[in-house]
């Protein structure tokens, strides 16, 4: 039920990295999909909301009908096969925000330059499927390999130069290059965690490692050398990030006859240098062979508390993280590559199709998608457009809305998967990958 | 007039896709709806989960006993009267005159005692009674026997004695199994001045089992001082001469102690198990056993408490049956490893308020004399449980 928790929390917000972008003609940050694409004339944008979620594995895998009731997947009359059959070898979520501050554009001749300044960040979790094995079919396996739990995040601030460039009437290129400063990242990852239970001794070996970077928290030791997970210290305040890094946006558009337009893209390659501020590592051994000595006393008055007490205390230590030494982390960021083929109909211009494919890398997370859409630009202050298609959780749609009064120009985006989602909540039901955009721009 | 119709529609048509996107963006499938709740009931590990319980004990003589004592009946007058050595091992005491003779009645009987004279006591004896004689009511038998003779010389001078002292063991036809003569050790001299003091000591073969019936002192006789009366250290009328015995004995089981069918209630036990609805269950348990009896566990009961408070069996939950336990001792413990498995007939298992152990103990055949020590007892090494089925809890 966690897990629902997660993918619950998860799809309470979203945004896809705007595809639909490409088919409006007014939208003025169409070079966040491709920085070879260019306006005809400046702009001004302050707030623009992108995100994007993904989870591979949604709320129909722990909720299903039975009898016309809502049973868990942990109800006797889920199968465990069925159950188990709905998750993949490491069910996972992740998330990606990206919060534009403000985006400025203007021409230059033949060449087309933007300004941003964003905060990003990446969050996610993963959990491997054994640990739902165990609960729903027991101890009947010899040994578990439960490593590969982890949770993940970081946020960072984005400064973004991006220029782009008309080599001739058919050929446009288009380069963003991106400053990265680090905030805060975590990453907490159970390296290791095989269990052997077994009617004479459970028995788990446990490594993890934390890394929580960040200039300005430092997590206290005990006694003993151990971290501390409560109260952190604070030191200095905002000088410096905790990272610094690049990263670059590549595209190439075509135009190789009237009304059709090919584009490539390469969004986001690179990665940062992270300063170890917390870095931590826990292993260690722990086994129950049964409790020492039990009396009928103690059966009586239920009093098993020393005993289950140690194996908790022996737990707790061994998850605990020691301090190692500080190094720094060279991290990826997520990247995206984007292909799009755009036509628009000869007999109608303002009506146009196209197919875009995207291929997302997040954290080795990988996500592939296939899109046909259909749009409508009757004007440069008007645009719509749908799309349908496929991805690695199955079918998706989406649709985009650019409009504009005066010089204020309002655009909307929306992604989803077609699973369907829990009433009156946002969960997804199916594995899904939903996105919201919310923009307002000011023409120049 | 085509075109504008056609534009007509074209303008309309976005929007209605948009429309119906949104609206279906904006449906759940009712198949999945929470907003009035689930199903909060769970059932976990339903293929099976093993469990390692662990040790439990030891249940040993000494905690037996100890509720004895404070019984009636035979078994409580034993347990009352056992003692314990440095070991823990259990052994019983007597004691009791074989000689006494008051020294006035021997000045009396003597015609010149102004001079040391010979006392020809006779041939005095005793057999051993008491507590160890009740041991084999019950099925136990005696062992690692020892006898000390004691005597008290009223004088303060020393009595020479002389004697065909012996004991004898009979068994259960009365014959003669063992038999010694003490007179090596029992001829010499009796030290005075009033104090009990050890004339000597014998140890019967430790795994003899048949219990001394007779000491004798053949043919006594006791070389008394000159002027006896004016040598005794309390001059009174009641100064004697004895010689008495000291008798002490470990306990065995007798080869055919046999104790069938005995019941032992462990009520206030109140296992709460219904709520997690356990259908089956096997428990494998590893037992040692020090005592040199097998235990064979007839039955396993669940009670339930009626509103009186009374007891009675729920015949809906089984046990195996018939599960035996080696016997064994504190040199060589036997252990045995045991499976027995509990079972709902219908349904599943409810809380278990009180279980009833009905078994039966006979004595290990081969294992010779052992002696009973409160520190023999029953031990569960290690036990696990696996459970089939299933546990299902359901949450608030």
């Amino acid at each position: 039920m966690l897990f629902v928790v997660l993918i619950s929390a998860a799809a309470s917000a979203g945004a896809q990295s705007f595809q639909q972008g490409f088919f409006l003609e007014g939208y003025k940050m169409a070079y966040r999909y491709n920085p070879a694409i260019q306006n005809e004339d400046g702009f001004l944008s302050v707030g623009q909301f992108e995100s994007r979620l993904r989870n591979n594995v949604g709320a129909s895998s722990f909720l299903y009908n039975r009898n016309g009731e809502v049973v868990t997947a942990f109800n006797s009359g889920v199968s465990a096969t069925e159950f188990l059959g709905s998750l993949k070898d490491d069910n996972f979520f992740t998330g990606d925000i990206n919060y534009n501050l403000v985006s400025y554009g203007w021409r230059s001749g033949a060449a087309y330059h933007t300004l941003e300044a964003n905060v990003r960040g990446h969050a996610g979790a993963s959990v491997p499927k054994e640990i739902f094995e165990i609960i729903k079919k027991g101890t009947g396996e010899a040994s578990y390999d439960l490593g590969g739990m982890r949770i993940f995040g970081n946020i960072y601030a984005e400064l973004a130069y991006g220029y782009s460039h008309k080599l001739s009437d058919m050929v446009s290129i288009g380069a963003r290059a991106k400053l990265l400063l680090g905030l805060y990242s975590v990453d907490y990852n159970v390296t290791r965690f095989d269990m052997e239970l077994n009617e004479d001794e459970y028995r788990a070996n446990i490594e993890a490692d934390l890394d929580l970077t960040s200039r300005y928290r430092k997590m206290k030791t005990d006694e003993n050398g151990y971290y501390k997970l409560k109260g952190l210290s604070s030191k200095d305040k905002w000088k410096l990030p905790s990272a610094a890094g690049l990263a670059i946006d590549l595209g190439v558009l075509v135009k190789p006859v009237e009304g059709l337009e090919l584009s490539a893209s390469i969004l986001d390659l690179g990665g940062m240098l992270w300063y170890y501020g917390n870095a931590g590592k826990s292993q260690g051994t722990v086994s129950f062979a049964g409790v020492t000595d039990l009396t009928i006393e103690q059966i009586k008055a239920k009093d098993f508390g020393d005993e289950f007490q140690e194996v908790k205390d022996e737990f707790i230590k061994t998850m605990t993280l020691r301090p190692v030494d500080k190094k720094v982390k060279l991290s990826a960021v997520p990247f995206t590559v984007n292909l799009g083929v755009k036509y628009a109909m000869p007999f109608y211009s303002p009506l146009s199709a196209g197919v875009t494919g995207t291929f997302i890398c997040q954290n080795g997370m990988a996500y592939n998608e296939g899109l046909a859409a259909v749009a409508w630009n009757p004007s440069g202050n008007l645009g719509v457009t749908a799309n349908v298609g496929a991805g690695t959780y199955g079918m998706v749609y989406g649709f985009g809305l650019n409009a504009a009064y005066r010089n204020f120009r309002l655009t909307v985006g929306y992604g989803n998967g077609t699973g369907g989602r829990i009433p009156y909540k946002k969960t997804p039901l199916k594995p899904n990958f939903k996105a919201v955009t919310l923009g307002l721009t000011y023409d120049l | 007039m085509t075109m504008t119709i056609y534009s007509k529609n074209l303008k309309q048509w976005p929007f209605l896709v948009l429309v119906a996107l949104l609206s279906y963006s904006c449906s759940g499938n009712m198949d999945y709806d929470i907003s009035e709740g689930f199903n909060k009931e769970f059932t976990l590990f339903e293929d099976e989960i093993s469990v390692p319980v662990g040790s439990i004990g030891p249940l040993t003589v000494s905690s037996v006993m100890d509720r004895l004592g404070k019984t009636e009946g035979l078994g409580g007058i034993i347990a009352e009267f056992l003692k314990q050595d440095a070991d823990g091992c259990f052994y019983i005491e007597d004691e009791g005159d074989i000689y006494k003779q008051n020294v006035y009645e021997i000045v009396k009987a003597t015609e010149d005692v102004s001079v040391p004279f010979k006392w020809e006591a006779g041939s005095p004896y005793s057999g051993i009674g008491g507590l160890p004689m009740m041991l084999g009511i019950v099925g136990l038998k005696v062992m690692n026997q020892k006898v000390q003779l004691l005597y008290i010389n009223p004088f303060r001078n020393v009595i020479t004695i002389k004697s065909n002292a012996s004991l004898s063991c009979k068994d259960s036809n009365w014959q003669d199994t063992y038999y010694v003569k003490l007179d090596e050790a029992c001829d010499g001299v009796l030290t005075g001045y009033n104090n009990q003091e050890v004339l000597c000591e014998r140890i019967i073969p430790a795994d003899l089992t048949d219990m001394v019936s007779n000491i004798s002192l053949d043919s006594l006789v006791l070389v008394i001082p000159a002027n006896p009366a004016s040598r005794l250290v309390d001059n009174t009328v009641n100064s004697v001469i004895s010689i008495s015995y000291a008798y002490q004995c470990g306990i065995t089981l007798g080869e055919t102690f046999q104790l069938s069918d005995i019941s032992i209630d462990l009520d206030d036990l109140n296992l709460e198990i219904g709520k997690f609805r356990l259908s089956k269950g096997v428990v494998s348990v590893e037992i040692s056993n020090t005592l040199p009896v097998a235990v064979t566990l007839n039955k396993l009961e669940v009670l339930d408490k009626t509103e009186e408070g009374e007891y009675i069996v729920n015949e809906n939950i089984k046990f195996s049956e018939g599960i035996r336990i080696a016997g064994g001792s504190l040199a060589n413990p036997a252990t045995s490893t045991l499976q027995f498995e509990v079972a709902a007939a219908s349904g599943t298992i409810p809380d278990i308020g009180a279980l009833r152990v009905t078994v039966s103990i006979a004595a290990e055949p081969g294992l010779g004399p052992v002696a009973l020590s409160a520190r023999q007892g029953l031990y569960v090494k290690s036990s696990s449980a696996k459970l089939n089925g299933g546990i299902t809890v359901t949450l608030k």
